[in-house]
Parts: structure tokens; sequence; C-alpha cells
């Protein structure tokens, strides 16, 4: 018997047909990969399993038994947990508290039995062989060590099938060895897993079968040991994407911008590199080593305790992320909702955003018929979808919304452009033109910063790699030919 | 290395609350060395119940800004209440008990109101109960002509004026809401799913929170604390008039603010709250029995809920330094990647 079988299920928002069809399996004690491009449907999909959402057609099979729950706080009940690709957790109170939230232990009189609930977290932590104090706020934890805390919130209370959408995105890559020990003694429990991922290396790594989505409908089921990565792509997008990568540069020139002596107190220590012109350099290392911060702290968006900078041989000063614009710099942040795009805001105002005094016309009044046509460029060289400037960017998939976040930082025309995660949470044709995009950019004179967790993507893509370690930078690699492993990285990132 | 840096992090919301028991108590302690009368029972009792109203609205106010929320409309509940209550009993001729229960479940029905809004057209609560504000206090004025309605008997009075032990009956109910409204946001898991609301409603929602039915309840509660302060102040006052309370919901949200809670949501607690009224209490107090000019008093409380958030601020950014701090140490006990060598490397 399958823990858990969708037949025919369908969804529509409106007009929208989201999900159609939908059939898939999923047996006890497995690993069940699913993938698809962004708006593939992964995501409704799961939110319908775990109640969030009601299904419009079809049946889901617990075990046998047909189901049908009005509200998470049942699907739960039933064994289902769901791991959200964003994060679930309260900063404010306890790990314990986190995990037992609606679950609460209580005595008699019906208040919460605190001292159970933290031992009780702690057996939890035992039994994935996790090192996490109970009664620690989760503010407190790194943003990987919350994301193994919402594993352990999702099976706490006996789950018998945790669906984990997208649980390395903001996971390091030593930190995804922890994560993957877990989903693997999980299944050994007998207990039944979605992995939602892009990253293929990652399915093939952990999964038993996978199952693909294209479009919201359902493409196939394979296993994963039968398969090749070549096989999944194709299901995925219908045709071969060829070479993921980039050519690496094809001439590099002068030294464009160098940085001395970068500080940002507790974060980041003494961070020095040159640029130069048409080359992509790529920082590396674990989350919190130091990698944004510093970056941060080079356009000042986090106040520096020292650094000193020169542009073209010329020493400059940066006083804001405002100035560094004003003097060619631009910091793309990795948080593309909170700290990126204004969601409430149309293409064509989002993409002008960082550019507007350059969109006057008399008296100072915007250029609105300007602002129009330079959106409407970019539309069609980052392939932005659905093609029309005047939606929000709030309703765009994230793999359009970081094309057009690209774009806004563009618009500004760059020479040193330093984005961060370019590509977290993006479909395979939305990271395939980011990071062809990025090349030209490099290629026509600019320098570019690529800060990444993933490793395949920092070697795919940089001239150069800085690695940095517990806030400092640790090595220097030359990757102009591409020589530079991931395990060369990985030592120098963890090691003395 | 670790529980060292936890250890700083659990003082921090000790700290301050320590911090403001010891301002109040220098101020305490300045004005009996001034005056000599500053710890005297009369004072004492002048200075509890000069903001006992304020206190019982702030410790609903309690609830509602650890939720997310924010409860405006309360400065207008006090007075409606005080209006209804003595319109049933002096007008109506109901007796005591009968009155003040239909007074409460009117203002149950308006905390309802609030709550339905808010969860329905989800526009910001502070709009939501500001216009609740504006209305209320435009049905007080109309259905009174403006004038004072006074009359209570002796009874009814004992609920403002009587005491228990000796202690005014509005400082008892005070303690005894404090007390048990506090534990149960401490310790009760009904109530505690307000931290998670306030600090991410859609996590809390995600987490099977059921984020409508809490905050409701939690609006509910606090137009009720504002009714039952309202009930209380006509007896203390012996008349229901419609300016009273005027401005009282800034006060209750100062004393929250004071007390540490974040206004944003997700932090707070009861004891705060207490500590945030007994300060705004004994400043007002000391500025009172110094004999300046009366006019000030606006501007002075004013300010002291500028000072207050600018001391909870700094507070928290000490604390967050004294964590980077350790973290500094720890960058400059590691050695970093050679200067020199990585500068001239590629020279």
């Amino acid at each position: 018997m399958d823990a858990l079988q969708i037949r025919n299920v369908s969804k529509s928002f409106g007009e929208n047909k989201v999900l159609s069809d939908i059939n898939m399996d999923v047996r006890k004690g497995e690993v069940h990969a699913l993938i698809g491009e962004n708006g593939a449907g992964k995501s409704t999909l799961v939110k319908i399993i775990g109640g969030i959402y009601a299904r419009d057609a079809g049946e889901i099979l617990i075990d046998g038994e047909a189901v049908d729950f009005k509200d998470p706080l049942q699907a739960m009940r039933m064994g289902i947990s769901i791991v959200h690709q964003e994060l679930s957790l309260v900063p404010n109170a306890t790990v314990a508290e986190n995990i037992y939230l609606r679950r609460e232990i209580t005595n008699k009189a019906g208040f919460n039995d605190w001292n159970k609930i933290n031992q009780q977290a702690a057996e939890v932590f035992q039994r994935i062989n996790l090192d996490v104090d109970p009664t620690e706020l989760v503010g407190m934890l790194s943003v990987g060590m919350q994301q193994l805390v919402e594993v352990a919130k999702a099976i706490a209370l006996n789950a018998r099938i945790v669906i984990m959408d997208e649980p390395t995105s903001s996971l390091s890559e030593n930190e995804i060895p922890d994560l993957f020990r877990v989903i693997r003694s999980l299944r050994d429990q007998g207990i039944s897993i979605i992995f939602i991922s892009h990253k293929l290396t990652e399915l093939f790594e952990i999964s038993d079968r996978i199952t693909v989505l294209r479009d919201g409908e359902y493409v196939g089921t394979v296993d994963t040991a039968a398969s090749s990565s070549d096989e999944i792509i194709r299901m995925m997008v219908g045709r071969h994407l060829g070479d993921l990568f980039p050519q690496h540069a094809s001439q590099i020139g002068d030294v464009v911008f160098e940085c001395r002596g970068l500080s940002l107190f507790g974060r980041a220590k003494d961070v020095n590199f040159k640029i130069r012109r048409g080359e992509i350099l790529g920082l590396s290392g674990l989350v919190g080593a130091g990698r944004t911060e510093a970056m941060r702290a080079l356009v000042n968006a986090d106040k520096r305790s020292s650094g000193q900078f020169w542009m073209n041989g010329e020493e400059i000063t940066i006083e804001n992320p405002q100035d560094a614009i004003s003097k060619g710099i631009y910091y793309v942040s990795e948080d593309r909702k909170s700290s990126g795009l204004f969601l409430n805001s149309s293409i064509t105002w989002n993409v002008a955003m960082a550019s507007l005094d350059r969109m006057k016309k008399a008296l100072g009044m915007l250029d609105q018929s300007k602002m129009r046509q330079t959106a409407e460029g970019f539309i069609k060289t980052m392939d932005v979808r659905p093609a029309d400037q005047r939606v929000n960017t709030g309703n765009l998939s994230g793999g359009n919304q970081q094309k057009v976040l690209l774009s806004m930082a563009l618009c500004t025309e760059p020479r040193l452009l330093i984005v961060d995660e370019p590509t977290r949470g993006v479909d395979i044709g939305a990271k395939s033109l980011i990071h062809k995009r990025l090349r030209e950019i490099a290629e026509q004179g600019a320098c570019v910063i690529v800060i990444s967790s993933e490793m395949p993507e920092i070697i795919g893509m940089s001239d150069r790699i800085l690695v940095f370690r517990t806030g400092h930078v640790s090595a220097e690699l030359d990757n102009l030919r591409g020589s530079v492993t991931q395990e060369e990285i990985m030592q120098k990132a963890t090691h003395n | 290395m670790l529980t060292t840096l936890k250890k700083k992090l659990k003082t921090g919301s000790v700290l301050q609350a320590v911090g403001l028991t010891v301002i109040i108590l220098l101020i305490g302690i300045t004005m009996q060395v001034m005056n000599g009368n500053f710890l005297s029972a009369a004072n004492m009792e002048v200075m509890a119940m000069n903001l006992i109203f304020e206190g019982i609205m702030a410790i609903g106010m309690t609830f509602v800004i650890i939720g997310g929320g924010i409860d405006l409309s309360v400065s207008a509940v006090f007075p409606f209440a005080e209006i209804i209550v003595a319109k049933l009993m002096i007008e109506a001729g109901l007796p005591i008990f009968p009155a003040v229960l239909i007074t409460l479940a009117l203002c149950l029905g308006i905390g309802l109101i609030n709550a339905t809004l808010i969860n329905v057209l989800r526009v910001h609560p502070m709009v939501i109960t500001m216009g609740m504000m504006l209305t209320l206090r435009g049905i007080n004025l109309a259905i009174t002509n403006g004038k004072s309605i006074a009359g209570f008997s002796d009874d009814f009075l004992f609920l403002g004026q009587g005491t228990f032990f000796g202690i005014n009956l509005p400082i008892v109910f005070f303690l005894f809401a404090a007390i048990t409204l506090g534990y149960l946001l401490k310790n009760h898991p009904y109530f505690r799913q307000l931290y998670f609301i306030g600090g991410g409603e859609r996590a809390a929602r995600l987490s099977g929170v059921k984020v409508e039915q809490v905050k409701t309840v939690v609006y509910m509660l606090s137009a009720l604390l504002a009714g039952i302060a309202g009930i209380m102040a006509a007896a203390q006052y012996g008349a229901a008039h419609w300016s009273h309370g005027n401005l009282s919901e800034l006060k209750a949200i100062a004393a929250v603010a004071i007390g540490g809670a974040d206004v944003n949501g997700g932090s707070g607690n009861v004891f705060g709250t207490v500590l945030g009224i007994a300060f705004l209490a004994v400043v007002h107090n000391a500025f009172v029995s110094s004999g300046i000019n009366t006019f000030w008093y606006d501007a002075v409380n004013g300010l002291m809920l500028l000072i207050a958030i600018l001391f909870s601020k700094y507070i928290e950014r000490k604390n967050a330094r004294a964590v980077l701090s350790a973290k500094q140490m720890k960058l400059d006990e590691s050695g970093g990647y050679p200067k020199a060598n990585m500068a001239e490397q590629r020279a």
C-alpha cells in the first residue's frame, strides 16, 4: 500500500489553471523527488497535500484512505508535515516552543509544561543527531540551523509523510550532508519524504524516485538509479539545454576596482581584493562566513569599520548604497522579496527605480515614456514573462522576479556589479539566462562579483574565486580555465 | 563561547526590566529627599490611582501589541462604558449587576467588530480602531448631548471608591488582572500563539495557528478591560462624561512600549507593562509634586515615551553589540589570509 496516492488532482486560481490531472504515488519509506521549473505547480501541489489549499477535483489517499483536509492542522494530525521554502519559525520564541507550536505538551491545568517541551525537543534532536539547545531563541540560530529545526518540527509529532520544499536553498554546502543524513535516517524509520529541489545533483544523491511536472501537468516518474540528469532535464523543459554555463572570460583587462582592509565589526575582517575589466569574481564559502556581509559593508549598507577603495586607480569613498550606485557600484541583494524588489509596483517602476535620476525631462518631471521604453527593452533582453510591463513584480514567478531585479541593477549601467545568490530558487531556464547575461555584461567591460552557495555556479561562472572562512578570505583561486574543483573550495572553506 | 553569548542575551530583557526598576526607584528617592512626602501612604495611593485605568487598558493592549496589532479604540470604549452603565442604572433604573453585565457585553461586541473588520478587510488595525474610536466618541457625545450623567447609588460607587484590605478596588482589580493574565500569557498555549502571530503571521498560519480566531479573542479582551476600567472610573468619579479617558490609549500604548514590548509585535510581557505604567505614574507624580505649570503635562508625557523608546532601543543595540563583540573577538583570534600576500599576488 502506498503511503500517499494522488489521483487526478486539478486546481485553478480564477482563470489560471495551475494543476491539471496530476497523479503521483509515494511509497512508504522512500525519498520521492518532485521537480519542475518554477511555475510547474510543485508548490501548489504541496499546499494541496498539506491542507493549505483546497483542490478543485481529484482524490488524495493516505494509506489507501481518502482524505479531505480543511486546514493545515488536520493534515498535521494525519501525519503530513511540510517544511516550507520560507522558514515558518518565529525568531522570538525558543527552538522547543517553535517545534511544539499548536501541539504543546501541557500539564493538567492546561498550561505549557516547559520542562517536558524542552526535554522532548531535545529527544527529537537526538533522534536526528543534531546539536541544538532547545531553549535557544530561534532568531539566534543561523539560517541553515533554522532549516534543520524546521525539519525537527516536521517530524516531532510522528509524521508519516514529510514534504520538503527546497530545503537546501538556504543551506551552505557543509550543512547539506547534515540534512541528507537526517533524511536518510527518517527514510529508514519508514517515513516517506517528498523532496523538492532545483538542484539535480542533490536529487540524484538523495532520492529513490523522481516525478517531473511541467506547466501544471504530470510528465512522468522514473527510478533515480535508472535515470540520468539529461533525461530529467529533457522531461522538465522538453528540450536539451546543452552546456549549462557560458564560456569563461575571453579577455581580462586592467584592474578596475580595488578594495583594501574592508572590515565589518564582528562579521568580516580585513578583506582585500582587486577585480579587472571583463572579469567575474566568485565569492564562495559557507553561509555566514562573511561573503554577503563583506559586500554589504562595501556599499556601506551595513556600516563598515574600515575599508579603502580605488576605482580605475583613483581612491574613492563609498558613503552608502546610493553613493555606490552613483559611482558605478551596484549590490543586488540575495533576498529579492524583502530587500530587492518593490513587489507592489509594476515592472516598469522596478526597472527604473534605481535610475530615476536619469529618467527626467523638463522641470525635473519623470519621463514616463522613457521609463516604459527602458522596461520594454529589458523585458526583451531578459525574457521576462509575462512580457507585460504593467504587471506588479509581486505576481511574477521567482525566476522572473530575479530577472527584473537584475534589470533594475543593469539599468544603472554599473561598472562593478555585485550579485548575491543570483539564481536562488530560480528554475533552470531562467538560471541559464541569468548566467549568460552576467557573462555578457562582463564581456562588455564591466566587472562582476558573484556570491553563491552553489559550488557548480561558482566554478562555472567565476574566472577567479575568493573563498571566505569565518569572516576572513582564506584563499584566492585562479579559475580562468574552470580548473578549480569543489573539493578544493570546500577544503579552503572549512580547514585551516 | 556559545554559552557566554547566550547568557548575555538572556540578561538582555532582564537588564531592561532592572534598568526600568532602578530608574523608577531613583526618581522616587530623589522626590523623597526633595519633598519628603513621596513615600507617604497618601501619596502612594494618589500615584497608584492616577494612571490605574490606563494601566488596566495597558494589560489588554499588551496582548494586542504582542499579536502585532494595536487598539486605539480603548479610549472611546472607556467613556462608552461609563455612559452606558450610567444610562442603564440612572435613566433606566436597572440594578448594578445586570447593568454592568449588559455594558460589558456591549464592550465585547465592540471588540468583536474591531477584530472582524481587521480580519475581513485586512486593513491595518490602526486605521480600523481609529475609525472605531472616532465613531464611538461621536456616539458618546450624541447620546449624552455632551453633558455628564451623575447620581449613582452608593453601592455602585463602591466599585470605584471602595477598598479591599485597605487597597482601592481598581488597584486590586489591576493587580489581579495583571497576575492572572500575565501568567496565562506566559504559560498558556492559547495565548502563546500571540507571539507567533506577532512574530510572523504567515509562519503562524502555516503552523496551524488560527490567526483570525486568536486576534478576535484578543481585541475582545482589550475592549473588555477598557469597559471594566470605564465602569470603575464612573464609580470612582461619580459621573460619566464623554471626555473621560481622552488620550488614554496613547498612555496605554506608551506603557507597553516602555515595558520593553516591540511595537511591531512578537515580544513583550505583562510584567514589563506593569513596570511601564509604574514609570509613567512616578514621573507624573514627581512632576505634580514639584509644582511646575500643569499645562506641561502632555509635553512631558510625550517626551517620556520618546525617552523610553530610545532607552529600549539603546539596550537592544547594546545587546546586539555584545553579541557582535564576542564574534569580533573570535575573528581577532583566528588569523586571516595574509594581507600583503593578497595585495601583491595580482599586482
